[in-house]
């Protein structure tokens, strides 16, 4: 059964680019345009992946990570942010999950790939 | 001053009723008032005399009632014994005439019916009427008897008896009081056998020799008239006994002594004189029959039981006792009337006394009390009262001093009070002017403290506006460079999609566009801020330029679905103006309201008001959700409410900079959250220089 990959991103263009890079894989893949819509999302689509941005619309990245990781049923999905900030100004969201991947904007398909296998397979 | 109470009260026993009563009020051990002082020394020294008289005088009194007593038992014994040997001395003397009446050898020797016989018995007869004797009769030298005052003769000799014994060898001879061998008349009128009787005797001598007996029968009554011919008060009697402690004289007390069966006739030879409660003789018996001669005037208890004070003599010729009696109570009586008579006037004195040491010692202690209790309220901060005591003596000149005190005292404790007033003034006005200080003081801190966090967050936003500048940037470079990294790899593949290939030429086209127009906006801002930029001179048409802008994005705004109108007032006048930089403000405030609004309407209005043309854009957005106070951060730069909006956040810093250029206001209100949101901005009407 194919892994289902949630893709929290505000803006069309890269999530374009997610579809492009994921569409010859396995993954099954699902896109929430804001912070509270991908928290609806997680109760319907039971994902096994979260790729997250950070600067989202009506809930922030980061608080969007504090409640799924302080939430027992969710705390266990892995996560990947992925920003067009550098990881040393993004400190924050490893104090709330020590265990996210990071993935900086822009990336390739094979770096997207690396961090995805890392976190599931 | 207890040991003196007590000494007192010893005294007078009646006195602890008042003492318990006086102590209960006036608390004895600690007199604390002037008055109870008074009133107890008054009382003290009143009853002193009293005390004297109670203690020193009524018992010398009362030793010389005594002794005046035993003065009158002794003097009436000894005269009654002195009577009692007198009156037998008579009736010697009696029976010696008797003896040597020259009638009398004659009847001895000669036949009754004598001469002799017949006037001896006219003289004997005369002698026993006259003196009271119960029978005299005379008897020869053998006993027998020669001639007799009684009738009837029971007996003939006498020779056996020992009153004719003791004469016929010489000697006059009282008999003592003995029981008549023979029935006598007694003094009942009855012939009685035993009857006391006494007898005197005496020889009849003739030519040297005792020739017979003279003898007398004595009526022992009549030494009862004597025994009471000496009064001794209701209760004294003076009476005989003889050695063997019978009495020989009546009682007074016969009736009583009869009643209780002590007597049946009389005292005389029946009554023996014992003690009831000691079975023994009584005192005065016991020490007469001793022949002694002496008193007791502390009393003892007689034969009837009763206690009596007694003089006692013993009297040898005869041996007999006399004894002078009289009850204790009845000679005591005078004494305790006496007692009686001092205890009411001693207690009513000392009521009297009681009574004037009351009110003198309220009378002398009121003025002081009165004083003490004005020096009281003045001491309690009651300055108005004063001492009204109007007398000549000290109290009065105390008073009028006090007074004046109270004066001194009351005009320095004002003065004192308005001091203190104006002191507590003082201390309040520069407390006052401490609290100003140290609220300013306060103030001060508030506002740095304000300043500070001011100055932190302003830290903070700029690090913000520096993010959503640098993402602004980097966002659109990303996309470019991940659409040209992907496209690349699509067109190396084999089954290459051509469809694709627009796509990412829209996504590089739009962020080099999105890139290009956020450069531009900061660089603007930069000259604008700068100060360098020049502002043109232009006439402004306001409608002609507001519709002109609203041409431009009508078509953005149909793409989203929103209505763009303009609603012009009448008579909006030309003003002077940079018109491109004018209409940049329009564009920027229009394009927000489309960028926020999903849905509704966006209304441009334009009017005149007080030289200065207002202009407003309208919108039914999302609104606004900073806080009022808040909103003149939306007019600065980089500042982004919405970051993940498109937009460099310089747009309404770069408005806010053209209006103020002009010298109008930019403002925004907002009702709240979803309620949509009014941007308006004012330029004043002025007139071209030149025209």
């Amino acid at each position: 059964m194919s892994k289902k990959i949630l893709i929290v991103e505000d803006e069309q263009e890269f999530f374009f680019f997610y579809e492009m890079m994921l569409e010859d894989t396995d993954y099954t893949i699902v896109h929430a345009p804001d912070g509270k819509q991908a928290l609806d999302m997680i109760k319907t689509e039971k994902p096994d992946l979260i790729i997250l941005d950070l600067l989202l619309d009506k809930l922030p990245g980061d608080e969007f990570l504090r409640q799924i990781k302080s939430n027992p049923h969710y705390k266990d999905i892995p996560v990947i942010v992925a920003s067009s900030f550098s990881p040393h100004s993004n400190k924050t969201v490893f104090e709330i999950d020590p265990d996210l991947a990071y993935l900086e904007k822009p990336f390739t398909q094979e770096r997207l790939m690396e961090v995805i296998k890392e976190k599931i397979d | 001053m207890s040991n003196l109470l007590q000494l007192l009260l010893k005294f007078y026993p009646h006195l602890k009723n008042y003492y318990f009563i006086f102590s209960k009020n006036f608390h004895i051990s600690s007199f604390n008032s002037i008055k109870q002082k008074i009133i107890f020394s008054s009382i003290l020294l009143s009853t002193f005399p009293i005390f004297i008289t109670m203690v020193y005088i009524y018992p010398k009194e009362e030793n010389a009632l005594r002794d005046a007593l035993i003065q009158n038992l002794d003097s009436i014994g000894h005269k009654q014994a002195e009577l009692v040997e007198k009156w037998i001395e008579e009736r010697k003397a009696d029976a010696w005439l008797i003896a040597k009446n020259p009638n009398v050898p004659g009847v001895i020797y000669k036949s009754e019916s004598s001469e002799n016989f017949y006037r001896l018995m006219d003289y004997l007869k005369y002698t026993k009427e006259t003196y009271g004797y119960k029978e005299i009769f005379i008897c020869d030298r053998n006993g027998d008897l020669k001639i007799t005052t009684s009738t009837g003769k029971a007996i003939t000799n006498i020779a056996g008896f020992e009153f004719f014994k003791q004469a016929i060898i010489g000697s006059t001879y009282v008999s003592p009081i003995i029981p008549s061998v023979i029935p006598i008349i007694n003094e009942y009128g009855n012939l009685e056998r035993g009857m006391p009787t006494l007898f005197i005797t005496t020889p009849v001598i003739y030519e040297r020799k005792v020739i017979g007996v003279v003898c007398m029968r004595i009526d022992v009554m009549e030494i009862n008239k004597l025994m009471r011919s000496v009064r001794l008060g209701k209760t004294g009697e003076t009476y005989l006994i003889n050695k063997e402690g019978f009495m020989i004289s009546e009682s007074k007390f016969l009736s009583s002594l009869k009643d209780f069966g002590l007597v049946k006739q009389r005292t005389t030879l029946e009554l023996r004189l014992i003690n009831p409660t000691t079975g023994k003789f009584t005192k005065s018996v016991e020490e007469c029959i001793k022949g002694g001669t002496g008193y007791d005037a502390n009393g003892y208890q007689d034969y009837r039981g009763t206690t009596v004070l007694g003089f006692w003599q013993w009297i040898p010729d005869l041996e007999w006792g006399i004894i002078a009696e009289i009850d204790k109570d009845e000679w005591y009586g005078p004494v305790k009337k006496l007692h009686k008579i001092i205890i009411s006037i001693v207690s009513l004195l000392t009521l009297a006394v009681i009574s004037f040491a009351f009110v003198f010692g309220k009378k002398i202690s009121e003025p002081i009390v009165y004083l003490t209790d004005i020096t009281k309220s003045i001491a309690e901060g009651d300055f108005s009262k004063r001492v009204n005591i109007i007398t000549k003596d000290e109290i009065g000149e105390l008073s009028n001093s006090f007074n004046k005190m109270a004066d001194s005292v009351e005009e320095k404790t004002h003065a004192l009070e308005e001091y203190t007033f104006n002191l507590e003034k003082i201390i309040e006005e520069r407390t006052k002017d401490l609290t100003q200080i140290n609220k300013e003081l306060e103030k001060q801190s508030h506002d740095l403290e304000k300043a500070y966090k001011e100055l932190l967050t302003l830290d903070q936003m700029k690090d913000k506006m520096v993010r959503d500048v640098s993402h602004e940037l980097k966002s659109p470079v990303a996309q470019v460079q991940m659409a040209i990294d992907l496209w690349m790899k699509e067109v190396k593949k084999e089954n290459c999609d051509p469809s694709k290939e627009e796509k990412f030429e829209l996504i590089i086209n739009n962020s080099l566009q999105r890139l290009r127009k956020t450069m531009e906006s900061i660089l603007d801002l930069s000259v604008l801020e700068s100060g360098r930029f020049v502002f043109k001179k232009e006439v402004i048409h306001m409608d002609e330029i507001i519709n002109q802008t609203i041409m431009g994005m009508k078509l953005l705004a149909e793409k989203k679905g929103l209505t763009l109108t303009y609603h012009p007032s009448e008579n909006l006048p030309a003003t002077v103006g940079d018109k491109t930089e004018i209409i940049r403000v329009l564009t920027n405030l229009i394009d927000n309201a489309i960028k926020y609004t999903e849905k509704g309407t966006i209304n441009i209005y334009g009017k005149y008001k007080d030289s200065y043309l207002e202009i407003s854009v309208e919108d039914t957005g999302m609104g606004i959700g900073l806080p009022k106070e808040e909103y003149y951060k939306l007019f600065e730069r980089f500042y982004q409410e919405h970051p993940t909006m498109y937009g460099s956040g310089v747009g309404l810093a770069l408005c806010k900079n053209i209006v103020e250029a002009h010298k109008g206001n930019i403002w925004v209100e907002c009702v709240g959250v979803g309620k949509g949101t009014s941007f308006r901005f004012t330029l004043p009407v002025v007139q071209l220089e030149n025209s």
